[in-house]
């Protein structure tokens, strides 16, 4: 046996290598790596098989069977050395199992587990064995990108975070080296009928021409446009695909801590956060957006991964929006819900954490979730949403992307709450009025701030704080004022947190009986909006009645005659509106976005005109006046084949003089002449004794370009320029 | 015959003969290019259109068959101008013409000569037989008898003539143009498969068209077309060209092509007997001379394509036995379409 590679020697080695960069991207997903020492170990030997395999001219259906069964028997194998108990039978199948629901319980990048690594080399393997079918089997190389890409989409998908772009560099330069060998192939079929003369080398350096000046300006376009996409939002894409999970998450009512810890015989520090926020910041675990009868309940949600979030629903980005910081350290405090400024941009807290788009809640995958936030120190982004009062007394009520679970009013709520917020807001006009008009009423001297009362925020509990003993603590004060919002048209819900504590120079402390709960209500253009009915607490500038304009002055919560009276009071400037600022920050965001379009457009535009600028740079190297006399002619008369498939047109059958025929036949007078004079032309090359090239290859080739675009209608024509089908056909 | 007798008659005679013609392997006059094998065909062919109307491609097909040191055979309904082709052909090339009237009576010797007593000079004398002619027209070759059909058949292949142990060499450029009666008919002997593939080329006449019957009526109907065909080019120069017709050049790929395109004759499903590999040959040959008449010095694909029908189909058998000739010739054509042209180099 020769040396020397075969077509599909050449092919199964590049396969052997693309399938290998392709499964360096799956890195990403798990912390452990050990599945790439199998995978590659089994791509290998895979492609090892199909080599031998096809030098024995073996039949393609018969080679996948055999590379399937090895397969099988691999991961069994691999299932083996993990072990388990019983047999090794269920075992394997156990380990497949085992690891799907690990995937649904567990964000990526996933932890070590032996049916994971079982998972991801099989996906490996079921890739090699997709593509080395598309190369080989089916002859259709163009088409293997399909299954590499697969792999590579599984991270960029499933992932929140940004990918970093030399996985897909990876991908690019595997499928690049599978159509370099197929292009070299194809050369290489190509003089086989008559001699191996210097075509070959020829058509090999014209291979090497297209890689470089194509194919390597499209890596290092790949490259720019990686290192630029990760700074863009994903969502300006339109792409981004939450990975879901489907709520194995049994979530604790975050209210319950709320009663226990504001019963707390002794006030602990729970947590202390620094913020370049002047009034310290609401630290909000939860928001329960569902009412009914047993009161404000939290709904099951689709999680997602990642540590950037999507932008707060309803929330339009407006001058004078600040980015707040805020570092956090959690000391003795056990929850599955991370504590977060509202509304929060990204987070970096170590452990597993999912996020649900519409309330922007941050919760603990990780099996402990319980115990997550104990001793946890994070860092927070959020945007510092201040709504100013003029505007807002102007706003409508929106609608949430939730509001099927915010919006309604329950049926069976009960009159007289219906009545009371009724006449509470009967003079208001526009629903942020109304709001304010509620605030103000719970506010008032009627209700009594107390942590003993009758527990609950059912209607029961409700009615009986509302209408009988008119003391509360603000669970009740939160849940009144969210249900009756809803009374009056309000998306409404209902926040558990933190109040932002006390500051200590820098350092805001924040005790377990700081532990709140305050209503949300959603307003077209600002989104959720904190409310403060519970008269012991400042309520925010922009929820009070009668204000000045908010840029006018710095209302204080002092100017409220009922807030006072409570043991942690807020500093007086913390309402004070940031000063308009016009720096860059504001301007951010519109600029990422129009350079992500702009850089999208022109990894469009650039992909798109690849095929033409590939097709273009075909024709000049065969039109080169230079080389073997033969190559040269058989390269015009490939170059007017392709130019006839381009058209949409099928290549007559039959010898050269007959496709001459053809050809002139449906073309015009020089056109035609052309078309024969190079028939002519080629069979000589081919079946004489001897040939000269008598004419000009260009000219000639160039007329019958013409004649054969004449034929066509314009559209066909751009067609043809742009996306020209001799590079997607396969000559037969 | 005595031995002695045969012995002096060996003697007193050279051990080959030519009559009429030139000898055998003789010097060649001068030499021909493939444009002269295409102009003077393109005589040669405009000179027997004259006679026969309307049948271009069996006129070309026997032309070939003539370049080629080949044999035709014209299987086709009487008085279609089976014999008018063959005597049209001698006449333009003036070489000399016979026509051997097959009976069932027809002994071997009437075909190769035979040696008679001269009384006078008091030896042996050769008289030859009608082979000896450089166009042989055997009519109605199946209605002699086996034995007499071999001895055409050997005269054929070898050129030569055997006669009481002398050998005697025809007359060059040789061809016979044998001609068979396709209705079954009593007391006839079809040729066999083996002998048939003795035949370059077998082609079927056909009815004339209508317009070339009133042709043929209006300028036939009183005198015998043949006296007014004057020849355009002699024996000699149709042996130059015959060696000009050997040097048309056969590119690898079209003899890959063309051994393909007998291997698909013997794998279909539809032949019981494929072709021979003396059919390659014959299609080769064929090939090369309608290559040249073409004015080409190589074989194209299309060559080799055009006369596989003439060559083959009468040397394959179908295996549903047909009298009809077009169903093989069908078989050949799907053969043809089968076989893909040499696209590449």
């Amino acid at each position: 046996m020769s040396l020397r590679l075969r077509t599909s020697d050449r092919l199964s080695l590049a396969v052997i290598i693309a399938v290998l960069l392709a499964s360096v991207t799956l890195l990403p997903l798990t912390t452990d790596r050990s599945y790439l020492v199998f995978s590659s170990i089994l791509v290998v030997a895979l492609g090892v098989i199909s080599l031998i395999l096809r030098r024995f001219r073996l039949d393609s259906g018969l080679v996948l069977l055999i590379q399937a069964v090895f397969t099988a028997v691999f991961l069994f194998l691999v299932s083996g050395t993990f072990g388990g108990d019983g047999n090794i039978f269920s075992n394997f199948l156990g380990h497949y199992t085992e690891a799907t629901d690990f995937l649904r319980s567990q964000a990526a990048p996933l932890p070590p587990n032996p049916g994971v690594t079982l998972l991801l080399v099989t996906a490996v393997a079921v890739v090699m064995l997709l593509t080395d079918v598309m190369v080989q089997a089916i002859e259709r190389p163009v088409w293997a990108i399909a299954p590499l890409v697969t792999l590579f989409l599984v991270p960029a998908l499933g992932l929140r975070d940004d990918i970093n772009f030399w996985y897909f560099a990876a991908v690019a330069v595997g499928y690049l080296v599978i159509l370099m060998a197929e292009g070299i192939s194809l050369t290489d079929l190509w003089p086989r009928r008559i001699r191996r003369s210097s075509s070959e080398r020829r058509g090999g350096a014209m291979i090497r021409i297209l890689a470089t000046t194509v194919g390597i300006p499209a890596l290092i376009f790949t490259f720019v446009l990686g290192m630029i996409t990760p700074t863009l939002n994903s969502d300006g894409w339109g792409l981004s695909k939450p990975k879901g999970n489907d709520g194995p998450l049994q979530l604790t009512d975050p209210t319950l801590d709320l009663r226990r810890n504001l019963n707390q015989p002794e006030n602990r520090l729970v947590l202390s956060y620094t913020t370049d926020q002047p009034s310290g910041a609401y630290l909000r675990m939860a928001s329960l957006p569902v009412i009914n009868q047993n009161g404000w309940q939290l709904t099951g949600m689709q999680l997602n991964s990642g540590n950037n979030l999507p932008p707060a629903a309803g929330y339009q980005a407006r001058p004078g929006d600040v980015t707040r910081k805020t570092q956090v350290e959690i000391k003795d405090f056990r929850s599955e819900y991370l504590p977060l400024p509202y509304a929060p941009t990204s987070f970096n807290a170590p452990g597993q954490w999912a996020w649900d788009r519409e309330s922007l809640m941050v919760l603990s995958t990780a099996s402990n979730r319980q115990d997550a936030t104990r001793n946890l120190s994070y860092s927070v982004d959020s945007v510092d949403i201040r709504p100013d009062g003029a505007g807002l007394s102007q706003a409508a009520a929106g609608h949430p992307p939730d509001a099927q679970l915010t919006a309604p009013m329950p049926a069976d709520i009960p009159n007289d709450i219906v009545d009371l917020a009724v006449k509470i807001t009967a003079d208001q006009q526009t629903p942020a009025l109304k709001a304010a008009a509620i605030q103000e009423y719970l506010r008032s001297n009627t209700f009594t701030y107390s942590t003993e009362p009758l527990p609950g925020s059912g209607y029961q509990a409700l009615q009986n704080f509302l209408f009988t003993d008119k003391k509360g603590y603000c669970e009740q004060f939160a849940a009144s004022m969210a249900l009756m919002a809803r009374v009056v048209g309000i998306p409404s819900r209902v926040a558990v947190g933190f109040l932002p504590g006390e500051a200590s120079g820098k350092t805001w402390n924040v005790s377990i009986r700081d532990m709140h709960a305050w209503p949300e209500l959603y307003f077209e253009g600002y989104g959720w909006v904190r409310f403060e009915p519970t008269p012991a607490f400042a309520a925010p500038a922009w929820s009070v009645r009668g204000e000045a304009p908010p840029q006018s002055g710095a209302p204080t919560p002092s100017s409220n005659p009922s807030a006072q009276g409570e043991p942690t009071p807020q500093a007086p400037a913390s309402e004070t509106p940031a000063p308009p600022p016009a720096g860059p920050e504001v301007s951010n965001a519109p600029w990422a976005r129009i350079l992500a379009t702009a850089a999208g457009l022109a990894i469009i535009l650039g992909l798109l005109v690849t095929p033409m600028f590939v097709r273009m740079a075909r024709r000049n190297s065969r039109l080169e006046a230079v080389g073997d006399p033969d190559d040269r002619v058989e390269n015009a008369w490939r170059e007017v084949r392709d130019s006839v498939v381009d058209l949409g047109e099928n290549w007559p059958v039959g010898s050269p003089r007959v496709v001459g025929a053809h050809l002139a036949h449906d073309l015009n007078g020089t056109a035609a002449k052309a078309a024969t004079t190079l028939s002519l032309m080629v069979e000589r090359e081919r079946f004489a004794r001897s040939h000269t090239i008598s004419a000009d290859l260009a000219a000639i080739v160039g007329e019958i370009r013409h004649g054969l675009a004449a034929n066509q209608d314009r559209s066909q024509r751009i067609l043809a320029t742009v996306m020209p089908r001799s590079l997607f056909v396969r000559e037969s | 015959m005595s031995s002695t007798y045969g012995q002096g008659y060996l003697d007193a005679n050279p051990t080959e003969t030519t009559f009429g013609g030139r000898r055998g392997m003789g010097p060649i006059p001068r030499t021909a290019t493939v444009e002269d094998v295409a102009r003077v065909t393109a005589q040669v062919r405009a000179a027997i259109e004259q006679v026969i109307e309307g049948k271009r491609s069996a006129i070309e097909i026997a032309l070939v068959v003539l370049l080629a040191e080949g044999h035709l055979l014209l299987e086709d309904k009487p008085g279609v101008g089976k014999t008018m082709l063959a005597r049209a052909i001698g006449r333009s090339i003036s070489a000399s013409v016979r026509r051997l009237q097959f009976t069932p009576d027809l002994m071997p010797s009437d075909i190769t000569g035979v040696s008679v007593y001269n009384q006078e000079r008091r030896e042996f004398e050769f008289k030859p037989g009608g082979i000896f002619a450089n166009i042989v027209v055997g009519d109605e070759i199946n209605r002699a008898s086996p034995k007499t059909q071999s001895a055409l058949l050997e005269a054929m292949a070898e050129r030569q003539v055997s006669v009481d142990g002398t050998t005697y060499g025809l007359e060059l450029p040789f061809m016979v143009v044998a001609t068979q009666n396709p209705i079954e008919m009593e007391g006839t002997y079809p040729l066999p498969e083996a002998q048939r593939d003795r035949f370059m080329c077998r082609i079927e006449m056909g009815y004339p068209a209508r317009s070339a019957e009133l042709d043929m009526l209006e300028h036939h109907g009183a005198r015998n077309p043949l006296d007014s065909l004057q020849p355009v080019t002699d024996a000699d120069t149709i042996m130059t060209l015959i060696e000009a017709v050997k040097e048309v050049y056969v590119a690898p790929p079209i003899r890959e092509y063309l051994v393909d395109l007998i291997t698909s004759t013997r794998e279909n499903k539809q032949l019981r007997l494929g072709a021979s590999p003396r059919a390659s040959l014959q299609l080769l040959r064929a090939s090369r001379a309608y290559a040249a008449m073409q004015g080409r010095d190589y074989v194209n694909p299309d060559d080799v394509a055009f006369l596989a029908g003439p060559v083959l189909a009468h040397r394959v058998l179908p295996v549903m036995t047909s009298t009809n000739p077009n169903d093989v010739t069908e078989i050949i054509d799907s053969c043809v379409r089968s076989v893909p042209v040499p696209d590449r180099k």
